[in-house]
């Protein structure tokens, strides 16, 4: 499965980066490919292109604030969580998509 | 495709910005104890104004990580120079924390309201990134120098998957 989302949280300086880490390592872990774009008080990074958004199976929103350029992911299954969650139980996170992916395939 | 970056942390911590025995046992006392100490090395101009921004940021959500581990951080006009200071309790202390156990290693991020510094900021996206990794968080939780430390936070490992 591939796998884009954003991670943003209300500082941008630590949970933002945390989330990412942790979506990507359990997405990897359970064997699909993962971007996260990080939008921080650095800026935005690992900005993500049109193709990827293209090619994406799901769209993982990890964030406590509104996003920016979210019209990006109009007609893509987005599922939007807080921060903590990702950070929390990324296991779970992935296990939930993999099922919601499944069953509406 | 394992990369090494290794971060420099000079700019940001030295052994001044380290307690591994701190006596604190509760959240508003370690936290009380670190911003005196950022204000005392001149990190930040005042120590109750940084410490209110610090509880500001802990109200919108828990900054407990897990693993014994939390990174409270304060975004403050009250911050003169960008620092990571870290204190290790000698006892578990009450936090807010996502897996409902107690703390005792304490990350706090003092930032620069307006900062031009990207590298700064780079470098603590990257400390906070590399604390997904439990087998890390659990390394500094147990390690006995502030050198060593230091050492740990530097060594950044990223894209490899176990």
């Amino acid at each position: 499965m591939k796998i884009v989302g954003v991670a943003a949280c209300t500082a941008g300086i630590a949970h933002t980066y945390l989330a990412k880490e942790k979506i990507v390592e359990a997405s990897k872990k359970a064997g699909h490919q993962v971007k996260i774009e990080t939008q921080g008080t650095i800026g935005t990074e690992d900005e993500l292109t049109e193709e990827e958004i293209k090619e994406a199976d799901v769209v993982i929103i990890a964030a406590d604030i509104s996003i920016s350029n979210r019209d990006r992911f109009e007609n893509k299954v987005v599922l939007q969580i807080p921060t903590h969650v990702a950070m929390k139980s990324p296991k779970a996170l992935i296990k939930k998509i993999e099922e919601e992916i499944n069953t509406t395939a | 495709m394992m990369q090494k970056e290794k971060l420099d942390l000079k700019e940001l911590m030295n052994e001044h910005t380290i307690n591994l025995h701190s006596r604190a046992d509760s959240k508003m006392e370690v936290l009380k104890e670190m911003v005196s100490k950022l204000e005392s090395i001149g990190s930040v101009s005042d120590a109750s104004s940084f410490l209110k921004d610090v509880y500001a940021r802990e109200k919108e959500g828990f900054t407990g990580i897990g693993s014994s581990i939390a990174i409270p951080h304060g975004k403050s006009e009250s911050v003169i120079k960008n620092t990571i200071m870290i204190y290790r309790t000698n006892q578990p202390i009450e936090w807010e924390t996502l897996d409902d156990l107690p703390v005792r290693v304490i990350i706090l991020l003092a930032v620069k309201i307006e900062d031009q510094n990207n590298l700064h900021l780079k470098m603590l996206a990257s400390i906070a990134g590399s604390l997904a990794d439990e087998a890390r968080c659990e390394r500094i939780t147990k390690v006995e120098s502030k050198q060593k430390l230091i050492q740990i936070l530097e060594q950044n490992e990223e894209g490899e998957d176990q």
